[in-house]
């Protein structure tokens, strides 16, 4: 058994001073993958921006274990959080938008825009304004991140939401390598998918 | 271009390339400079030379207002959409990204308000080293407004009232800049050489670029958080 990846000990997170999330302890290690399920409203979102270290939690810690696992080099920047929001700039083409993320990030992007889009068939599109594109191809342009660039840990906000058949395959192959990388995946969504490796899963009871 | 490191010669590109395709954003805080001073010879009495003494500070004062009201685009739609989230987690330095932003922003307005004030200023009857110590001065204060005001910008995004509430925070750190800038041209005007001022505005700049882009950095981490 590999080491973990994450490993969450006694978080207690609240959003806007309510608290939506008491003593959740977990740990996920490379190849595996958990599912965060819950009604709405039970902090699904909140604790993937705590794992991406956007907000901080009230009480416990969160810590992303930062070494050398598989092929995949950890450093810095070890996780990729698609969230719900697409993070594109709607006057610009998802090629610019893409390129100007491998321009500042820090480490530099494994692929370059144009091949990553091709790759999840975006070709005709990725010189077209990213307002003028459907909601489903806003999505897949944000899972464009998780080919760019290289990190041990994928946390996957309702990815599926939007997605057509085939894209929805895609994203499952995509998890699939990422996991025989011994990647990690936390992922939150109310949609069946399929998954070669084990689904570990986590429900969250919602705090009055 | 290899005067700046990467990161902020790409965020100043994307800006202007994001501007440029809907140039309502340029455009708005230009017309708003040219209607306030528009404003003016209607309100003020008809006595000679009047108005022809105050009208440096009356462009000044405009401009700094088409800027206050300008820098609420800064951040809103990159955080509206969560690019602002992913440029962050992509490792990004967001003290570089602060000020290619800053640089973004005072291309699009501090800039062309600074030019546009020379023909307004002209129209005025200013004297010729007037318009340009006006010139001068709005281009230092309208940076060290982008570069202040990003901070501040990045500080009310996203927040019920944000757009107000920027406006009256930033302004208390402009009336310098309006002092010395305004004074500035007056002097220019009773052809005294406004060195004092010119330094002080060059000074105020330097500060400003030295501290604004880090608290820029650190808002834009307390917003998402």
């Amino acid at each position: 058994m590999s080491k973990p990846i994450l490993e969450v000990t006694n978080i207690s997170l609240s959003r806007a001073q309510k608290l939506v999330v008491r003593d959740l302890s977990f740990s996920v290690s490379g190849g595996e993958i958990l599912r965060l399920s819950g009604s709405n409203g039970s902090g699904k979102t909140t604790i993937l921006r705590a794992l991406a270290g956007l907000i901080l939690p009230d009480n416990g810690k969160v810590a992303r274990l930062e070494e050398k696992l598989g092929n995949i080099t950890t450093s810095s920047n070890s996780v990729i959080y698609i969230a719900h929001r697409h993070g594109l700039e709607e006057n610009l083409s998802p090629l610019e938008n893409l390129n100007f993320l491998s321009q500042v990030c820090t480490p530099p992007p494994i692929r370059d825009g144009v091949s990553v889009l091709e790759t999840l068939g975006l070709k005709t599109s990725m010189h077209v304004p990213t307002a003028r594109l459907s909601a489903g191809q806003k999505q897949r342009i944000s899972l464009a991140r998780l080919l760019m660039f290289d990190a041990p840990l994928w946390l996957l906000d309702e990815p599926f939401t939007a997605l057509d058949t085939s894209s929805k395959k895609q994203l499952e192959s995509m998890i699939d390598a990422h996991l025989d990388r011994k990647g990690a995946v936390v992922l939150a969504t109310h949609q069946r998918f399929n998954c070669k490796s084990h689904v570990l899963k986590h429900s969250l009871p919602m705090i009055p | 271009m290899t005067l700046f490191p990467r990161a902020v010669n790409e965020t100043t590109s994307r800006e202007l390339r994001k501007t440029f395709r809907s140039p309502s954003e340029i455009f708005y805080p230009l017309i708003f400079f040219v209607l306030v001073l528009t404003m003016f010879p209607f309100s003020i009495p008809p006595v000679p030379g009047l108005f022809n003494s105050i009208a440096s500070g009356i462009l000044w004062t405009a401009a700094l207002l088409a800027i206050s009201l300008s820098l609420e685009t800064l951040f809103k739609a990159d955080y509206s959409s969560g690019a602002l989230e992913v440029i962050h987690l992509s490792g990004a330095n967001l003290v570089l990204v602060a000020i290619g932003k800053s640089l973004g922003h005072w291309i699009i307005s501090g800039l062309p308000i600074a030019l546009l004030a020379f023909p307004i200023g002209w129209a005025l009857d200013l004297n010729f080293l007037t318009l340009w110590v006006l010139v001068i001065t709005l281009m230092l204060g309208s940076a060290t407004m982008s570069l202040t005001g990003s901070s501040i910008s990045a500080l009310t995004v996203g927040l019920r009232g944000g757009g107000f509430l920027l406006v009256m925070l930033s302004l208390p750190f402009f009336v310098p800049l309006l002092i010395f800038g305004s004074s500035a041209a007056t002097n220019a005007s009773l052809g005294i050489v406004p060195e004092a001022e010119l330094y002080f505005l060059g000074g105020m700049f330097v500060l400003s670029l030295t501290v604004a882009p880090w608290a820029t950095a650190h808002a834009i981490k307390i917003r998402l958080g």
